[in-house]
């Protein structure tokens, strides 16, 4: 069975109003692959429908080669597919610790949960420094991390990640990016939605650009760093 | 002096079921973001159940507590989905379809305790009823100092279980964001039955004690009503610490009123303390409430 993730003609509404008309694309494994598009233009949707935060209209979303169009969010966890949604969604009431501890909710191995957890500790030191604070007391950097970690304590190997750099200084942004590198060496495949697209096109390998609801480009990520239309929109009309 | 000390003790003892009752009110409201006006009926019909199920079978109503336990868990279990339904129909007014909902429940409940029990006063008694400790010339009534015990061992249980439990880390991913739990594996909708079948079993264990201390009659309800809002309100909605620290308040509160200014005052005196405490503490005693 093919690995990875693939959307055929999703439509998704809120109440009537449908925000995202048929949408196709495919995550293979491996991959880094970009979700770019203005505000508003149906990428957090996309995200969300998919992890079944919000219900489907049509279309069909394949995990892994299973099936699991408009699944309770709860229920596909442990599939192999990790959502780190937009805002972060940290528990800020919970220690660092503990949100992490959260992610691992579903896995019964012990054995797999610590690796992780030194896996992820080992990859964002600061949160091994923190492990005890409160997670609402991070930096929006540190909690950037915390959300990435999170998700990786669920055992995905596919990463939705839903504008990482939102709100953070330069500096951390471009860490941000060099983690989403890091993971995806070691072996992870990652769907990343960003409106910094410049940042996005350079670590992807593939991208799709989403125009209020539907992909109006998508290619190689070399490919859509040079189009006209990506350039003008999207990368200020630099050349 | 003495009568001073012999206050504060009664109320500190009474304060225990206080907090009981808080606990999981305060939970409820947290997780499920619901207050439930039935609180003070849940207690009335807890203390009613064990009330006959203690007369008829003479086992002592504190060996009671566990099977009681069990009956309102699963009593709000089953209640829970309907509760659930209310909320979700109308998800821009939930806390007001929510108190709503909840009144109607009470209301519910009330009513038909009077239709089946009527209006007679009952009395639970255990074994501790009518003995006494003496400690330094204070007396002590051992009945209040068993009910101060059980509440607290029932709300360390509680606590032990919200913040060392696999499921307790859920409960409490849940209470702040159940879409982002659920992203975890988290089924939300099974918290929400759980943490409301624990608070309706945690009440009905709290109006046990109750009914063991004071009388039991089918208007008891309302009186926990009001004082379960004053214990949220004032230590903060959705603060469990806040809410047993609020709860020893209510119960000191209540047992300096009675002495020293007289019984008939209590509502309102407390509720000038609330007052208070909002002006100065908005968020609660505490400052970690919403
Ligand atoms: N909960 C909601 N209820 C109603 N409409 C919504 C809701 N969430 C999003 N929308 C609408 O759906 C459309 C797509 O929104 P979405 O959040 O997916 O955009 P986005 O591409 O993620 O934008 P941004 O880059 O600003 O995060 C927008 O028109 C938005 O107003
Ligand atoms: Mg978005």
């Amino acid at each position: 069975m093919a690995k990875g993730l693939s959307v055929k003609g999703l439509k998704v509404a809120y109440g009537n109003i449908e925000a995202v008309h048929g949408v196709s694309f495919e995550v293979n494994e491996g991959e880094i692959v970009t979700l770019i598009g203005a505000n508003g233009a149906g990428k957090s949707t996309i995200l969300r429908a998919v992890s079944g935060m919000i219900p489907v209209k049509e279309g069909t979303v394949i995990l892994n080669g299973t099936e699991i169009t408009s699944w309770p969010s709860h229920q596909i966890t442990g599939l192999g597919m990790a959502h780190v949604p937009e805002g972060r969604g940290i528990f800020t009431r919970l220690t660092v610790l503990e949100n992490l501890l959260v992610g691992a909710f579903k896995r019964k191995d012990k054995k797999e949960i610590d690796g992780d957890l030194d896996y992820v500790l080992g990859l964002f030191p600061r949160l091994n420094e923190r492990k005890k604070q409160l997670a609402g007391t991070l930096s929006g950097g540190e909690q950037q991390m915390l959300a990435v970690g999170r998700a990786l304590m669920t055992g995905a190997d596919i990463l939705l990640l839903d504008e990482p750099s939102m709100g953070l200084a330069p500096v951390l942004v471009e860490s941000i990016f060099n983690i989403c590198i890091d993971i995806a060496e070691a072996g992870k495949t990652i769907l990343l939605v960003e409106q910094n697209a410049a940042m996005a096109l350079a670590i992807a390998d593939r991208g799709y650009v989403l125009e209020t609801g539907s992909i109006a480009i998508h290619g190689d990520a070399e490919y859509l760093s040079k189009h006209p239309d990506v350039l003008n929109a999207y990368l200020g009309g630099a050349s | 002096m003495e009568l001073l000390i012999q206050t504060i003790i009664n109320g500190l003892l009474i304060g225990g079921i206080y907090i009981t009752i808080s606990a999981g009110f305060t939970l409820c409201f947290g997780v499920l973001h619901v207050i439930d006006f039935a609180v003070g009926e849940w207690v009335m019909l807890g203390a009613f159940i064990t009330f006959i199920i203690s007369t008829s079978t003479h086992i002592d109503p504190f060996l009671l507590l566990p099977l009681i336990f069990v009956m309102f868990f699963i009593a709000g279990y089953l209640l829970q989905p309907t509760l659930q339904r209310v909320i979700t129909k109308n998800k821009s007014n939930a806390l007001l379809m929510a108190l709503a909902f909840t009144f109607g429940i009470s209301v519910l409940f009330k009513g038909a305790a009077l239709t089946i029990w009527g209006f007679n006063e009952r009395n639970l008694v255990t074994i501790l009823s009518g003995k006494s400790i003496s400690l330094l010339g204070i007396n002590i009534p051992s009945l209040r100092l068993g009910t101060f015990v059980f509440a607290i061992i029932i709300t360390i249980v509680f606590l032990w279980f919200l913040q060392k439990t696999r499921f307790g880390l859920a409960v409490r991913a849940a209470a702040e964001r159940q879409d982002v739990a659920g992203l975890m594996g988290i089924d939300s909708n099974m918290i929400n039955k759980v943490v409301y079948a624990i608070y309706t079993g945690l009440t009905a264990c709290s109006g046990a004690l109750i009914g063991a201390i004071f009388s039991i009659n089918t208007e008891m309800g309302v009186r926990y009503t009001i004082f379960a809002f004053f214990v949220v309100v004032a230590g903060g909605l959705g603060s469990i610490e806040g809410a047993i620290v609020a709860g020893i308040l209510l119960g000191l509160l209540n047992s300096f009123i009675s002495v020293y200014i007289g019984g008939q005052y209590v509502f309102l005196v407390l509720f000038l303390f609330l007052y208070l405490i909002l002006l100065a503490k908005p968020k609660g005693l505490l400052g970690k409430g919403w």
